[in-house]
């Protein structure tokens, strides 16, 4: 299942946040790990990845960098910034509470929760 | 196969080398995407959507890497490039996305970049604009003004026209030119400047002047007889290859032809028939036949010749009269110093021991009302020549608007530097077009001066408000600072207005100068009736309301502050004054003068006022000395009688 665009609009950039938390990625990378680790829910358009790569490294919580792959390719590696990080604990407070709302609502019934990481 | 670094010559830093490469390779972006080894189809995505960002190049390049890296990742992850293309999403909404992130995150450098280019593309785009219609425009001169300013002169029978006379004269006399040279004897030289008249006090001086005249006297006849001609008659050309071959040789006699004259060689295609560049040598000329015509008055009082001295008043009036026919304010003010000599002469010849007959004097009365400050002061000419050059400067809508032109501005500068020979403060705005038109800097700023110059229109309706204003307003009293106001909003006009700024006449000092000549002109009228009265009636009048009808049609006004003029009747004459520039009446007191404030001033209500007052020069009338008392203006060279 694939969350809808405006959905997506607000957890899109948490979640990559949440990717880079783990250490630096590259583009295809973070489109992989996002469909994966989602189980496909929050997986988006590749072509809006970048985008938003940008426009998060605009706000400063991401910072980029061209290095050579294992390959011997380059490619641009993205890691969090000590900005970004605290983006990423206010987003997943509010995203905790978002959910706790919804549960009660009735709107999420199952208390399983997210795996934040 | 590393399809991605970019290898500039001999640099050890890729990232910032490809930057660098970057401005001078636009084309680096693509060469990334075509080397990379991705299907065409991929590739084709990618080249349109990078274009499609507007990004610079090295932002596009970025882009571009980190793209081909996507799908290489893609492509070795094993998914097919269909897949991976489709998966991909739409490339126009990405081209927007990527746009706006990468402008959110653009540097400080890169921001200045673009908004250098923004500035450069629209500064460009505007000076090419502005270039096209500066230099693409054309004047289109449809008034020939100068023709309207000779028509009537042209319809004048011959026989009215005082040129017909002094014509001949002047070719056997080379009076035109060469300047005082021609009759120096009747000067008094103070050092290099014109100094004074001769006077018959002046012993030998006075007899070499009385020689000379002798030697011209068909000259003096001929200014005798054509000055009281209604018109001077001589057509008016800017370019004197225009001029008769008669009337060139009389104007110019030190020039050997029309063709190979100085001032011929200046004046080309554009300035030749120029309303501005309007010649009136004679003008000047005639100035100085005045002055010869005042000499020989002087002579004929010593003569005891009145019928002659009168016909040289009336010639002088009529001669400033004639000069004003041009009517520029220039001509006008030369016609004012006639004047102001033909009212002097006047002065001296009824403070004299010549008896004149009732007839006599009133032939002088006459004359002396003929003049009137209206045609001195006519800026007609001035309007027009500021509205022709306006129709050579600008080009025509056809509507009464246009905008300034190269040929114009050309023209403009040719003009200036012609018009500025000899007077250094005259330089043109735009610099010397005549010599430097060729340089690339002038005629690359040349069109943004569309951006300053105010447009036909606008300067047409300013030109005629300044003049209209003007001529409501020249004939007002002192005290009224219309004139001063209007000079000012002149001053105050914006540098679109530069041609105005330069070409309007100085409005305040023609007025001053018609204030000082109206005041003793109008004195000399209450003094030339007082004189009739006196002789019908044995006494002096007991107020100037004892002339109005005999004697003068009304009260001359006091042009200070227009009220009639003041009168004192004192032990021994009677004097006529008017308030002076300080706008206060003192009862007829001298004036102090300003060189020296201390002095006493010279008590006109004691013994003989004929032989107390002393001779003040027309000069001494200024407005810019401040000096305390009244201008008698009649009598003026009581002193004069020896």
């Amino acid at each position: 299942m694939k969350i809808e665009s405006e959905l997506m609009r607000g957890a899109g950039p948490a979640a990559v946040l949440q990717l880079l938390a783990g250490g630096e990625m590259y583009g295809y990378q973070i489109v992989e790990a996002l469909t994966k680790r989602s189980q496909g829910v929050l997986e988006m358009g590749q072509s809006t990845l970048y985008p938003m790569l940008y426009n998060l490294e605009a706000k400063g919580y991401v910072v980029s960098e061209n290095k050579d792959a294992p390959n011997g390719r380059q490619r641009r590696y993205y890691r969090l910034t000590p900005t970004g990080l605290t983006r990423l604990e206010q987003d997943r407070v509010q995203w905790t509470a978002l959910v706790q709302g919804l549960q009660a609502l009735g709107l999420a019934p199952s208390p399983r929760g997210i795996a934040w990481a | 196969m590393n399809h991605l670094i970019v290898q500039p010559p001999n640099e050890s830093n890729p990232t910032s080398t490809k930057r660098v490469w970057g401005w001078f390779r636009s084309a680096m972006w693509r060469q990334t995407i075509r080397e990379s080894g991705l299907p065409n189809d991929a590739q084709k995505l990618l080249l349109g959507l990078v274009a499609e960002t507007g990004l610079l190049n090295d932002e596009k390049e970025e882009v571009a890497a980190e793209l081909v890296a996507h799908f290489q990742d893609g492509l070795q992850r094993g998914w097919d490039i269909t897949r991976l293309i489709e998966e991909f999403g739409d490339p126009s909404t990405a081209a927007t996305l990527i746009r706006n992130g990468k402008q959110r995150n653009r540097t400080m450098k890169n921001r200045l970049v673009q908004a250098s280019m923004w500035l450069g593309a629209l500064g460009g785009g505007g000076f090419l604009v502005l270039a096209i219609l500066f230099y693409m425009g054309k004047p289109n001169p449809s008034t020939d003004y100068l023709a309207i300013l000779n028509q009537p002169i042209i319809e004048v029978p011959d026989d009215q026209k005082g040129w017909t006379i002094y014509r001949d004269l002047w070719i056997k006399y080379g009076f035109s030119e060469g300047g005082e040279g021609n009759f120096p004897e009747v000067h008094i030289k103070n050092g290099d400047d014109y100094g004074r008249l001769v006077r018959a006090s002046d012993g030998e001086a006075w007899q070499n002047a009385i020689a000379k005249l002798t030697s011209a006297e068909d000259l003096l006849e001929g200014f005798r007889v054509g000055g009281v001609k209604p018109s001077f008659g001589v057509v008016y050309h800017s370019n004197p290859a225009n001029y008769s071959r008669a009337d060139f040789k009389a104007l110019f006699p030190n020039r050997a032809n029309p063709t190979d004259n100085s001032a011929a060689t200046e004046n080309d295609r554009e300035t030749s028939n120029a309303m501005m560049m309007v010649l009136m040598p004679h003008v000047q000329v005639m100035r100085k036949a005045a002055r010869l015509l005042v000499v020989d008055t002087r002579w004929a009082i010593e003569q005891n010749d009145s019928d002659r001295a009168v016909r040289n008043l009336e010639a002088l009036f009529g001669i400033s009269g004639q000069v004003t026919e041009s009517k520029f304010l220039i001509a006008g003010l030369v016609g004012l110093a006639v004047q102001a000599m033909a009212l002097d002469s006047v002065d001296e010849l009824l403070v004299s021991k010549v008896e004149l007959s009732p007839a006599q004097l009133e032939r002088i009365q006459v004359a002396i009302e003929k003049c009137h400050s209206y045609e001195y002061l006519s800026v007609e000419s001035e309007r027009a020549g500021v509205m022709d050059v306006i129709q050579r400067t600008y080009s025509d809508d056809g509507n009464g608007d246009g905008r300034l032109t190269a040929t114009g501005l050309s023209f403009w500068n040719k003009f200036l530097s012609a018009a500025s020979v000899g007077q250094p403060e005259m330089d043109a705005p735009f610099g010397n077009w005549g010599t430097t038109l060729e340089s690339a800097v002038q005629t690359t700023i040349a069109p943004t001066s569309l951006l300053i110059m105010a447009t036909r229109k606008q300067l047409t309706e300013q030109t005629n408000k300044l003049f209209d204003q003007y001529e409501q307003h020249l004939d007002k009293p002192y005290f009224d600072t219309s004139i001063q106001q209007l000079e000012q909003e002149v001053r105050e006009l914006g540098s679109g207005y530069v041609l105005l700024k330069t070409l309007h006449p100085a409005f305040q000092t023609a007025r001053q100068a018609n204030l000082r000549i109206a005041a003793q002109r109008h004195g000399a009228i209450a003094g030339l009736a007082a004189i009739q009265f006196q002789l019908d009636h044995g006494r002096w009048p007991e107020s100037l309301n004892d002339l109005v009808g005999k004697y003068m049609q009304e009260i001359p006004l006091d042009p200070i502050d227009h009220r009639p003029l003041r009168y004192k009747i004192l032990d021994n004459g009677f004097i006529v004054y008017c308030i002076g520039a300080d706008q206060v009446d003192d009862g007829g007191r001298w004036l102090t003068r300003a060189t020296d404030p201390a002095a006493e001033p010279t008590p006109a209500t004691a013994g003989n006022a004929l032989t107390l007052l002393e001779p003040l020069p027309t000069n001494e009338y200024r407005f810019d000395r401040n000096p305390t008392g009244d201008w008698i203006l009649w009598p003026r060279h009581s002193n004069l009688r020896d």
